[in-house]
């Protein structure tokens, strides 16, 4: 997901392992939301988890320190970041769910409605809350789904909000509203994101309608907004994760924007700002499903329950910076201290229950 | 010059009048009576075969009434066990999920006049009243349909029905005074909360009462067919027996295989009625206790979960009903308790545990505004009850809602495995029976051929 990683030169490994250490001693004397069920592993205790790029802590080998610390419990995590996108990456996952009889994958890692879909389709393990005491930790507000309510089959990753991102000596003024990204004035500037759901959310939002309950009038309103744009030359670029290179480097004055890629964007260069419009934002979420006939589905609970522990999800959240669901990550950031701590007061990894209430799902 | 012969007579069969000697084979019956004809009737228990002819009559005549009796009864209890998981379980169900329904509607009603009384009215408030108040309706519509022929429930369901009307009116009318400005309004939106708590409420616990006691019935209704089924079985078996002991004592063969048979099948029937006996109570009663009462349980959990939102609404608007906070949080943690109580497995037992986790935590979100609310710094309240009050109150209802969906399946399988267990019963008990009719028929028959 984060393509943009100029963490490096403010959060390096030295820095990282040390908060590390300190993390782990602070882990062993806070309370956790539940020692962790003794289980039958069951399968192989050699577990494959399909997730998006740098979505998880890495070292300069490229292994997770976080998730290698199960491996001390006897898991061993096959940690595969080829989720590209919910397009290719989901051809990973139709394979998974259509051509095997045992799935390469234990944990697959998609956006919500892809998640959705799989439920639906009946391609979704329950989950074993029995061995997910942290669960508890699991902020309400991912539970309440319609297409899975309480989280029996998933379990969000991290959640991210798309907004706008703009260099303001590029727009010359303040962003503050959806409509600017249509505004003639910044043609051949603006960055689209090629995520339906969200570009259409988003010109829906500028319409006056809700994209949470979508009718088919107000969603073609907001489709043929961009098409129009597209067609016009108001867009300048149609990406995913690339927008923050091109604002970076100028080709665009503003864009749709990932928060957790605008965060990482900021680190480099505090001059970009990241809003949500006036109108509102989409939030979304990349969520933990287990595939249908995984032999891992104790081991993948106790992966679950493992980055549920707020301790643990505070070292993701340090490095990925995006919105996690997890509750008391914030408390966990600030114990870190350093770079870390300040990320507990940071308005788009941690939402207030003002801005909470203008984002859709 | 000969020696004399020695000569014997002939042996003779039986003659009136005197002994005669035994054939071979024949058993040690005495000789009979003659009738009037000089011949003995085939029917005359003076005489060996008719002896056999009516024991074997009498065998026919015990197990026909087995079979009769059995089949009948077992057609009984299947028939109630189809009814139990047909329209008593759903009924059960049913009426919990209305309770909980009407509760979610104030809540919802409350929080989103509340919202409307410093702003703009929270949508997603507003759109959650009109679902629960449509849910509501259409779970009395279901009860109705699915409690039959109770006169008694049927008026009292119309009632609640009746009473919804009543009640949307109220809260339609109290957010129009709103809009209006008028003072009413809240008073209004009262009466709409003190009718769910009167009328409405009263009505559903009748029903609720009522389908338990259908449910209690149609468990112990079993009892006395299955008991008059196994008497008649037992004395079968034990004239069986005592048939077969008594040809073994006169025949040289240990085991009459016509009558063994027969003895086999009473045997068969009487073990079919004792398991699916076994298996019906002890199903439903599995049933009743680990599934319908954690049900019972978590649905009055929720509903006083909705009523705490509601009276924390109200003390934000500056007014209340009847009761307090602080009871319907005491009822939430009785209720959490009994849930606890009743897990009886390990993800049930963590779902226990994690209700009462998110219940931990609402509680101390509930109490902190309702404080809040009580010395009148109402405005850090609203803040902390659309905020972290909503969000911890969501997460105890999901938690609900998932203890909910496993004990709903565990309640509806459990009912469905009982009747399962008594729907090949009626055909089994007309079958066993009559092959240990054809089995004592051809036994009897085997035994006469002795005498021919």
């Amino acid at each position: 997901m984060n393509r943009y990683h100029p963490r490096r030169n403010h959060l390096d490994r030295r820095t990282f392992l040390l908060g590390l250490g300190a993390t782990a001693i602070v882990g062993c004397a806070s309370g956790r939301g539940g020692e962790p069920p003794t289980f039958d592993l069951g399968g192989s205790s050699r577990l494959t988890m399909l997730n998006w790029e740098e979505y998880i802590d890495v070292d300069d080998g490229g292994a997770s320190p976080t998730l290698g610390e199960l491996f001390t419990e006897g898991i061993e995590v096959d940690y595969r970041a080829e989720y590209t996108d919910n397009y290719d990456g989901w051809q990973l996952v139709l394979d998974n769910a259509v051509n095997r009889d045992v799935p390469a994958y234990d944990i697959v890692v998609p956006t919500n409605w892809r998640a959705a879909q799989m439920i639906e389709a009946g391609w979704a393990e329950p989950l074993p809350i029995e061995l997910i005491p942290n669960h508890v930790n699991l902020d309400p507000q991912f539970m309440t789904n319609a297409w899975d309510r309480g989280s029996r089959f998933q379990m969000p990753w991290q959640a991210g909000i798309t907004g706008i991102a703009y260099d303001p000596a590029l727009t010359e003024r303040p962003i503050t509203s959806v409509n600017d990204l249509f505004d003639p004035a910044f043609a051949g500037r603006v960055g689209m994101i090629g995520e339906m759901r969200e570009a259409v959310g988003l010109a829906m939002l500028a319409e006056g309608a809700d994209p949470s309950r979508p009718t088919e009038a107000a969603a073609r309103r907001g489709l043929e907004r961009w098409t129009d744009a597209v067609g016009s030359g108001q867009v300048g670029a149609v990406t995913f994760s690339g927008f923050a290179d091109r604002l970076a480097s100028g080709e665009l004055a503003l864009s749709m924007a990932w928060s957790g890629d605008a965060a990482l964007l900021q680190a480099s260069r505090p001059d970009i700002e990241f809003v949500i419009p006036d109108e509102g934002a989409i939030q979304w979420f990349d969520t933990m499903v287990i595939p249908t006939g995984s032999a891992n589905v104790a081991a993948a609970g106790r992966l679950m329950d493992f980055v549920y522990d707020p301790v643990n999800a505070a070292r993701i959240t340090a490095w990925v910076q995006y919105v996690s669901p997890v509750l008391g990550v914030d408390d966990e950031l600030r114990r870190m201290g350093g770079e870390a701590a300040a990320l507990a007061d940071n308005p788009i990894l941690f939402p207030d229950d003002a801005t909470r209430n203008r984002l859709f799902t | 010059m000969s020696s004399p012969m020695l000569t014997s007579s002939p042996p003779s069969g039986p003659s009136g009048g005197g002994p005669g000697l035994v054939r071979p084979g024949s058993g040690g019956a005495p000789p009979g009576r003659t009738s009037g004809g000089g011949r003995l009737s085939p029917w005359n228990v003076g005489s060996s075969p008719g002896w056999y002819r009516v024991m074997g009559a009498v065998a026919v005549a015990i197990l026909v009434a087995f079979a009769a009796v059995g089949a009948f009864a077992a057609f009984v209890v299947s028939a109630s066990g189809r009814t139990v998981e047909d329209n008593v379980a759903p009924s059960l169900i049913a009426v919990q999920g209305l309770s909980s329904s009407v509760a979610e509607a104030n809540a919802n009603a409350t929080a989103a006049f509340l919202s409307a009384s410093s702003g703009p009215e929270d949508r997603q408030r507003r759109v959650a009243y009109q679902a629960s108040i449509e849910r509501s309706a259409r779970q009395a519509e279901e009860l109705a349909s699915l409690i039959g022929d109770d006169q008694q429930d049927q008026t009292r369901l119309q009632d609640v029905a009746a009473a919804l009307v009543t009640y949307s009116g109220l809260i339609e009318s109290s957010r129009t005074a709103q809009q209006n400005g008028s003072t009413t309004a809240v008073d209004e939106l009262r009466s709409a909360i003190d009718l769910t708590a009167g009328e409405v409420s009263t009505s559903i616990d009748a029903v609720t009462v009522a389908n338990q006691n259908t449910f209690d019935d149609e468990v112990t209704a079993a009892r006395l067919p299955f008991v008059a089924t196994g008497a008649l079985g037992m004395a079968a078996l034990a004239f069986l027996l005592w048939l077969q002991v008594r040809i073994s004592q006169r025949s040289r063969r240990t085991i009459n295989l016509g009558l063994a048979f027969a003895t086999i099948m009473v045997v068969a029937a009487l073990g079919v009625v004792a398991s699916s006996y076994q298996a019906r109570q002890s199903t439903l009663e599995r049933s009743a206790d680990g599934g319908y009462d954690t049900i019972a349980a978590t649905s009055r959990l929720q509903t006083a979960a909705y009523d705490v939102q509601t009276r924390l609404s109200l003390a934000l608007l500056g007014t209340t009903v009847d009761g307090d906070v602080q009871a319907s949080l005491d009822q939430l943690v009785a209720e959490s308790e009994q849930i606890r109580a009743a897990a009886d497995s390990d993800r049930e037992r963590a779902a226990a545990d994690a209700l009462q986790a998110r219940l931990d935590r609402y509680q101390a979100s509930a109490i902190a505004i309702a404080d809040l609310a009580a010395v009148g710094r109402r405005a850090e309240a609203d803040v902390a009850f659309r905020g972290t009050g909503l969000s911890d109150f969501n997460g105890l209802n999901m938690a609900i809602e998932g203890v909910l969906s496993d004990n709903r399946t565990q309640f509806t399988d459990g009912v469905g495995e009982a009747s399962d267990a008594t729907r090949l019963l009626p055909y089994l008990m007309l079958g066993l029976p009559l092959l240990a009719v054809i089995g004592s028929v051809i036994g009897v028959q085997r035994r006469l051929r002795d005498y021919q």
